[in-house]
């Protein structure tokens, strides 16, 4: 069960976590009529994490302060992820959060959801 | 239980579909399952909205020939019921739009004509499927 600073935010239905790469950010120059190149290295960078999922709930109410919940994470500061397999991501702060269209209802109330957060090294 | 032999009428609208062969009324959804990605099976099937077609095979194809797809009406249908003395059964499914008709002529054997017919919800809070005894 993935977790926000140890809140229980996604537990209504099915996640999961994708992780980016750290990325290095680097300068490279060329000079003309020579081989080669030179390559700053400017250090590493901060990495985008794609979290998706389900939300689930019995009325569209308890729906919506599901999705509430989830959007006042959405404040700039920085928090810390665990996912479903314990792993912590210190640093990290949701950029966007989306749900894949409008609240559908089949077996109670749903949406799918992703939310991209960018961790900071 | 009551048990039912034979459709007594079958009608779209003010059009009534002589000589029924058989109604299949179909309610379905579309599954949409998901997982967590540690988990080795589904833990969420959800589904869509219901939706309730009807397929109706007749032996006339006279009526079929002058109908147009889209066409929006009631369908409804009575049922005998098996025993004598015991009531039927009439159902009724509102709304239903016409999209595929198929006029099938065979060799030797009387043709036929398969309507299939998907309902709207008048409101979508209500079901267009509706079945009670038959009077």
């Amino acid at each position: 069960m993935s977790t926000l600073d140890e809140v229980d935010l996604f537990s209504s239905g099915p996640h999961g976590l994708q992780v980016g790469a750290w990325p290095r950010e680097r300068v490279r120059r060329g000079f003309a009529g020579l081989d080669g190149e030179l390559v700053l290295d400017l250090g590493v960078r901060s990495r985008l994490l794609s979290h998706t999922g389900r939300l689930q709930a019995a009325a569209a109410a308890e729906l919506d302060i599901l999705i509430s919940e989830i959007e006042a994470f959405a404040d700039g500061q920085l928090h810390t992820l665990e996912d479903n397999r314990g792993r912590s991501f210190p640093r990290v702060l949701i950029e966007e959060f989306t749900t894949a269209g409008p609240i559908r209802c089949g077996r109670g109330f749903w949406c799918d959801y992703t939310i991209r957060f960018r961790q900071l090294p | 239980m009551e048990r039912y032999l034979g459709i007594s009428s079958v009608a779209f609208g003010q059009t009534p579909l002589p000589l029924p062969l058989s109604v299949r009324v179909t309610r379905q959804v579309q599954l949409e399952p998901a997982a967590g990605d540690a988990d080795l099976y589904a833990t969420s099937v959800q589904l869509t909205r219901p939706t309730i077609a009807a397929e109706v095979r007749i032996r006339d194809t006279a009526a079929p020939e002058g109908m147009s797809l889209g066409q929006k009406a009631d369908l409804s249908f009575t049922i005998a019921p098996a025993q004598s003395g015991a009531p039927g059964r009439r159902v009724t499914l509102s709304g239903a739009v016409l999209v595929a008709v198929e006029l099938a002529y065979e060799q030797s054997s009387l043709a036929t004509a398969t309507l299939r017919f998907v309902c709207e919800s008048q409101d979508g809070q209500t079901d267009p499927f509706a079945a009670e005894e038959a009077q």
